[in-house]
């Protein structure tokens, strides 16, 4: 074949031939998930620019389907769990966790003392617009599969922070800003449950926060040798 | 048009999503020649075409929409990324392997051949090989006239063509 036989068509046609492998394999979920956080973010800087106006013709509060689906009831505390009529702010609290969104979009986590139903509480921070994976793991319990990449703390100190623990309640905050995270990212959030041996007092509940990109699978770091949350670095591919 | 969502998704996006994703993707990834990069710069676009789908599905062709979001995004992602590296430290790995199947199956000379187009070339070619847009909706997306389109698509298959030859000759000297 010589290059005056190779017609326009032949040539746009083995473009096209080139990438017919190439498939889009992003689930919708994910695509859905990150493009709640970017309209809430939108919404709240609107919102702002209204003071709180709109917010107040809102203020239908519907109720939060089970959010321990998965089998275990969880006992809720205090006002439950609500949505806002928009679906996008989301006030949640259960026993063992509770997750609020603030105007400014961002999403607060906090663990109680004792903590309990991580499945629920991942399906509350979908809602949330934050893509996590939130496990409960026995102590001295981990595995090291995890994802690897080149650390980027600015990035980590853009998406969330950890607080230490409330000294008086014992329980964790961890603020999250979901706007912040790129696309593929996921939280893996692992909760080091407390030691019940009375000679390790010491090891109370722990917590540890990653940002990986993609699935986590069962990493879990160790945890921090002191009782005090880690920031572990980031995992973020690019 | 409908507005109405399921859950919070709007349901006419999931119907788009299904139906353009692969062509936006092979699009993006001739631009930018990394299957994985293009894969997040296009999940990053329709996150932001579902954020605003209320307009973007009033656009004359979303999922070029689509594209050129992603390729806008490239930018400021690179642009982003180059001051990140340079706050952090050096050396750092800034390339993350490619996984292994990321590029199974794809015609690499052709891609090649695609890569090294002028960007406005490759742009028309991507536009109307993979989303198979028109001349007018080429150009309205790309903001550009009709006669610049045709113009670059003429060149750009000219170059294609001249190197897609030298391929197919070198391959049968080979055999």
């Amino acid at each position: 074949m010589s290059k005056d036989t190779i017609t326009d068509d032949d040539v746009l046609e083995a473009v096209a031939r080139s990438l017919n492998t190439v498939t889009m394999q992003r689930p919708l979920d994910e695509i859905a998930a990150r493009g709640r956080g970017l309209r809430k973010r939108r919404r709240a800087v609107t919102g702002s620019a209204v003071a709180g106006v709109l917010g107040a013709s809102l203020a239908v509060v519907l109720s939060l389907p089970s959010a321990g689906g998965s089998g275990q009831t969880p006992s809720a505390v205090g006002s439950g769990q609500t949505f806002s009529a928009d679906g996008y702010s989301v006030n949640v609290d259960m026993a063992g966790w509770s997750v609020h969104t603030t105007a400014s979009s961002a999403v607060s986590v906090t663990l109680h003392q004792v903590f309990s139903d991580p499945a629920g509480l991942q399906r509350v921070l979908e809602q949330a617009g934050v893509r996590a994976v939130v496990r409960s793991v026995a102590p001295n319990t981990w595995s090291t599969k995890c994802p690897s990449g080149p650390p980027t703390f600015e990035l980590v100190r853009q998406v969330f922070t950890v607080h230490a623990p409330d000294k008086a309640t014992g329980d964790q905050v961890v603020n999250i800003d979901p706007s912040a995270m790129p696309v593929g990212s996921v939280l893996n959030i692992v909760v080091y449950q407390a030691n019940p041996q009375p000679a390790a007092r010491q090891n109370p509940q722990t917590l540890v926060v990653t940002l990986v990109h993609g699935d986590p699978g069962m990493c879990v770091l160790p945890p921090p040798m002191m009782a005090h949350p880690q920031v572990s670095p980031v995992s973020v591919r690019k | 048009m409908r507005h109405r969502d399921v859950g919070d998704e709007p349901e006419e996006f999931a119907e788009f999503y299904q139906a353009s994703r692969d062509g936006c993707l092979r699009a993006v990834y001739a631009s930018v020649g990394d299957r994985l990069l293009a894969e997040d710069l296009i999940a990053e676009a329709y996150a932001r075409a579902w954020a605003s789908w209320w307009k973007v599905s009033r656009h004359p062709a979303p999922q070029a929409w689509v594209v050129r979001t992603a390729l806008n995004t490239h930018v400021s992602w690179w642009r982003r990324r180059r001051r990140e590296v340079s706050w952090e430290s050096r050396g750092s790995q800034d390339t993350a392997p490619t996984a292994p199947d990321a590029t199974m199956g794809v015609d690499e000379q052709v891609l090649a051949a695609v890569r090294s187009l002028p960007a406005r070339q490759r742009e028309v070619v991507a536009l109307r090989v993979f989303l198979d847009l028109d001349t007018q909706t080429t150009a309205r997306t790309l903001a550009i006239a009709p006669g610049t389109v045709t113009a670059h698509l003429s060149r750009a298959i000219a170059s294609l063509r001249d190197q897609l030859a030298v391929s197919v000759e070198e391959e049968t000297r080979s055999r």
